[in-house]
């Protein structure tokens, strides 16, 4: 369960963890976005959110690009400036091609969505820019950013 | 993940759904809702009180229960929303196409799916 936990490194303003790519390991992969959100001093709003968004991604990678591949590897970067929180989730699965899956109709038959829609649809909608690219050596990378409004430095 | 009947109205089966309901927690929850239903339970309400988190995954075993729900004459409604879960159900636009009620009381008083 804590596995992930020692190749955890921390910078100044960023932080990776790898861990390996299972159900098991969300609560771990929580709790390290909520450690970074914490270092970037982002409100407990915007932590959810993120933690919300990166919970899917890494649910997307397990069920769909590591569905049948049992040791891979989920590679999780945050970095963060005064006004961005960046996480970058790499996998090395099956090639992941978001177009292949349309946006949910929220008015009709949500249950009947193929599996992924709805939680693509969650990350876009809790993030700011969501991006996904994928190339053979480096494997699948979704960046996901959230805009943090400055806070103000003499708050209490 | 505990069932029981509401004390405010015997027909509605409250299932207190706790903890993270992302993807790990999810063949718990449809464990505890397919049990509810196989005793002839079809109005289903989700006590959230003591849930962290309800990811897509989890919204989705929901979804597919509520529809067999209606099947049966039923229907499927939650109560009691942490306040940090509510907000992500309306910045995703989603809290609109669940009935919501405040409190148990409250959800009894709305006669979910009779």
């Amino acid at each position: 369960m804590q596995s992930g936990l020692e190749s955890q490194k921390y910078m100044s303003d960023e932080c990776h963890i790898t861990v390996p790519g299972r159900l098991d390991q969300l609560i771990t992969i929580s709790e390290f976005i909520a450690q970074a959100a914490h270092q970037a001093r982002l409100d407990e709003r915007n932590t959810f959110h993120i933690q919300m968004a990166v919970d899917e991604a890494c649910t997307n990678v397990i069920q769909h690009a590591y569905q049948d591949i049992e040791d891979g590897e989920i590679e999780i970067s945050c970095r963060y400036t005064d006004d961005l929180f960046t996480v970058t989730i790499r996998d090395h699965g099956h090639p992941f091609d978001p177009t292949s899956i349309p946006p949910p109709d929220l008015n009709a038959d949500l249950e009947k969505r193929r599996e992924g829609g709805l939680g693509l649809y969650f990350m876009r909608r809790l993030m700011d820019e969501v991006r996904f690219s994928f190339d053979t050596e480096t494997g699948n990378t979704v960046t996901m950013i959230k805009r943090i409004a400055p806070r103000p430095t003499n708050e209490h | 993940m505990n069932g029981r009947a509401s004390p405010f109205e015997p027909d509605v089966w409250v299932i207190e759904a706790s903890g993270r309901l992302d993807a790990t927690q999810v063949p718990a929850l449809e464990t505890a809702l397919q049990e509810a239903m196989t005793r002839g339970r079809y109005r289903l309400l989700i006590n959230l009180e003591q849930a962290r988190c309800l990811s897509s995954s989890g919204l989705k075993a929901l979804l597919i229960a509520r529809r067999e729900a209606r099947a049966h004459g039923g229907d499927l409604a939650f109560c009691c929303i942490p306040p940090r879960i509510r907000e992500v159900l309306e910045t995703t636009g989603l809290i609109r196409i669940f009935a919501i009620y405040e409190s148990e009381e409250e959800a009894a008083e709305a006669s979910i799916g009779a």
